[in-house]
């Protein structure tokens, strides 16, 4: 035994350290808040599809990924390696479809708004082979998943005019009858940015057509960008495409004197819109008020705008104002970071993110303008001196 | 067993004296490094005080509190770490070149010993995980000793006070600590993987010489392919069918079949077509 005391006092020392540092750690409260929301006035029931989503970071080392929902707090630490693992690479709606599609979903990535799922179909574009330089042409990599009989159509495409282009992004995809859509920004090579439409017959498995429906623009005194105006939730099935077009007019390029005094910029909204259908583009006619307001979410019928003030709900079929609501005031003013809001169920879920003052989460119920919720974002203590707390996304189930 | 236990000792024993070297180096670098940077920390928080009329608040928020991190991002914490990470990996190769090296070689008596060849193989691969370890539970010890001593010297309302849980989440130390216990399993049996597929490429080379150079690195080479292959298939296919945890799967089912192929190998050169 004597002989070995070199070795046993290195196993020792390496079981007991080690094995006491696991242990501990497992028990241990691991210093992390608590954060809960806490009802100011409503109804507690309306807080159950919510999930907030942020960041908790301790000096400019630590980062810890945090989700807050009416059961309570976790954070990404506390979950097992394996989970960790196997959510990490992915969106959360996305490992949805996965849990729920195992098979379909195999091989398949992109963001979410490369998918689209009905109650009978789930469709799935991406643009591959344009990531690492070298490996071939890029191409449409097409799958459509029939629910009824579980049949899939899979199949690639050569991306049209492919030399043309520097990167093509999925923004959305949409399907009517055997016609799958897939909307993309792309990028050419010689600079500026177009929206395309492709077309794609699934029974066929060919592309049918290519359209552009917008382009932005980059003059010495005009700037034109465009944005596709997105559902919040981006797998949903819409029947048209609406466009944000901004135009700044501006004697100088700004970009070099950022910063110094800023020449006087005229800057002009407009709203556009695309039918597949008919393939024709044309301008929203909106009411003066609401041009310059953010549009907050849309849905198949209704566009969303909204100011920490008010809601206004706008018909896109019958073009009309169909009803505005007032926020609440306790629903104060927030900095730069603005809000985040959501629209689900005709009720609108909205958080501030202003770390200063009490976060809140307020639920409005759209038809009758009535709160339904009101909630304030509590934690054990304050946030220390070197850390924060950050929220970047609500969800509502 | 008995044997290979006291092959174990017998490698520690040949090593133990820079190993406590390698410790106290540690212990001194680090210990030296918390008071010096808390130190350099408090002077300027009080000429800033007392010459710039600063309010502590206003400096703190000039120049950020104190926490861990500052020392430990410093080269006082991370020298001593990567002396004795180098010092480890010489040591993987040394451990094998001493036997050869010197008047009296004593690889012949290693190899003349009453039991199975792959023994002293797998004493050389052990003795050097638990050194490993053995630092890494030093650090582990010290480090809240550290971190109390940051807390002694530098007051309340200048520092970010971390806890030990905190502070081994930071960059590499996240690999020295992992997270959890079910990674640390996994990383350390990757580093004892990486230790096989290095001494068969040692005892390649012993056995062949020159051509055993280019056949060591061979080995390695391939060895590095093939656990990096679901990687080069995400790279160069369009397709990439495994979800995370197959491939989590694949690739801890590929290590130990490689670790298993090295010891093998490794064997079969020590019984073999070993010279010395």
């Amino acid at each position: 035994m004597k002989r070995y005391w070199r070795l046993i006092a290195v196993i020792l020392l390496v079981v007991l350290t080690i094995g006491t540092f696991y242990i501990q750690s497992a028990i241990a409260a691991n210093g992390l808040q608590d954060i809960t929301v806490e009802k100011v006035s409503g109804n507690e029931d309306e807080m159950e599809p919510v999930t907030i989503s942020g960041s908790y970071m301790l000096g400019n080392a630590m980062d810890e990924s945090v989700q807050v929902d009416v059961e309570g707090t976790t954070y990404g630490s506390e979950q097992s390696f394996f989970k960790r693992f196997r959510n990490g690479f992915f969106h959360e709606r996305i490992l949805q479809l996965q849990q729920a599609h195992r098979n379909f979903m195999r091989g398949k990535g992109g963001s979410i708004s490369s998918y689209m799922e009905t109650a009978d179909t789930l469709a799935y574009a991406n643009v591959i082979n344009q990531t690492m330089p070298g490996r071939g042409e890029i191409k449409f990599d097409i799958a459509v998943l029939d629910k009824k009989n579980d049949e899939t159509t899979s199949f690639t495409v050569p991306v049209p005019n492919r030399a043309m282009y520097a990167q093509v992004q999925v923004q959305d995809v949409q399907m009517t009858d055997d016609e799958l859509h897939v909307m993309t920004r792309n990028y050419p090579r010689d600079g500026g940015e177009e929206a395309h439409l492709y077309r794609f017959d699934i029974p066929d498995q060919d592309i049918t057509g290519d359209d552009t429906m917008i382009s932005g623009d980059i003059q010495e005194s005009e700037r034109t960008y465009f944005n596709m105006v997105t559902d919040s939730d981006e797998t949903a099935s819409h029947d048209d495409v609406i466009f944000k077009k901004t135009t700044r007019t501006s004697g100088l390029d700004d970009d070099q004197n950022s910063g110094a005094e800023q020449p006087a910029q005229d800057v002009t909204n407009n709203y556009i819109i695309y039918d597949p259908e008919t393939e024709e583009t044309r301008s929203l006619e909106l009411p003066e008020s609401l041009v310059d307001q953010d549009i907050l979410d849309r849905d198949n019928t209704t566009l969303y705008f909204g100011s920490q003030q008010q809601i206004v709900q706008y018909d896109l079929e019958t073009e009309q104002i169909t009803s505005e609501i007032e926020v609440p005031t306790s629903y104060e003013e927030t900095e730069k970071l603005g809000s985040i809001t959501r629209i689900k169920n005709d009720k609108a879920y909205m958080l501030t993110r202003n770390q200063q003052a009490p976060r809140r989460l307020l639920v409005l119920d759209l038809t009758s303008g009535n709160t339904l919720f009101e909630g304030k974002i509590k934690l054990d203590e304050p946030v220390g001196q070197d850390a924060s707390l950050h929220f970047y996304e609500l969800s509502v189930e | 067993m008995n044997r290979f236990l006291k092959l174990v000792n017998f490698e520690l024993n040949r090593f133990m004296n820079i190993y406590l070297v390698l410790i106290a180096l540690t212990v001194i670098v680090q210990a030296a490094g918390v008071i010096v940077t808390a130190n350099a920390y408090m002077d300027k928080a009080n000429q800033a005080i007392n010459e710039e009329m600063l309010s502590a608040a206003q400096f703190i928020e000039q120049y950020g509190a104190m926490s861990f991190l500052d020392f430990a991002r410093g080269l006082w914490f991370t020298g001593p770490i990567a002396v004795c990470a180098a010092a480890l990996l010489f040591y993987i190769f040394m451990i094998w070149y001493r036997d050869w090296l010197g008047k009296n070689t004593f690889i012949y008596r290693l190899l003349m010993l009453p039991t199975a060849r792959l023994n002293v193989y797998l004493a050389k691969a052990t003795s050097i995980v638990l050194m490993v370890l053995g630092l890494v539970s030093v650090q582990l010890i010290i480090l809240p000793l550290e971190n109390s001593v940051l807390k002694w010297m530098v007051p309340a309302d200048f520092r970010t006070d971390m806890t030990v849980g905190q502070i081994v989440k930071w960059d590499y130390l996240s690999i020295l600590v992992p997270q959890s216990f079910t990674e640390f399993i996994l990383y350390y049996g990757a580093g004892f993987m990486a230790v096989s597929v290095l001494f068969t490429a040692i005892l390649f080379e012993r056995s062949f010489k020159w051509k055993g150079i280019f056949l060591g690195i061979g080995y390695a080479a391939i060895s590095a392919i093939i656990m990096l292959s679901p990687l080069l298939a995400t790279a160069f296919m369009d397709h990439y069918y495994l979800y995370p945890l197959e491939t989590f799967g694949l690739e801890v089912g590929l290590g130990l079949i490689l670790t298993a192929l090295t010891l093998w190998m490794g064997h079969y050169l020590l019984t073999k077509k070993i010279t010395v």
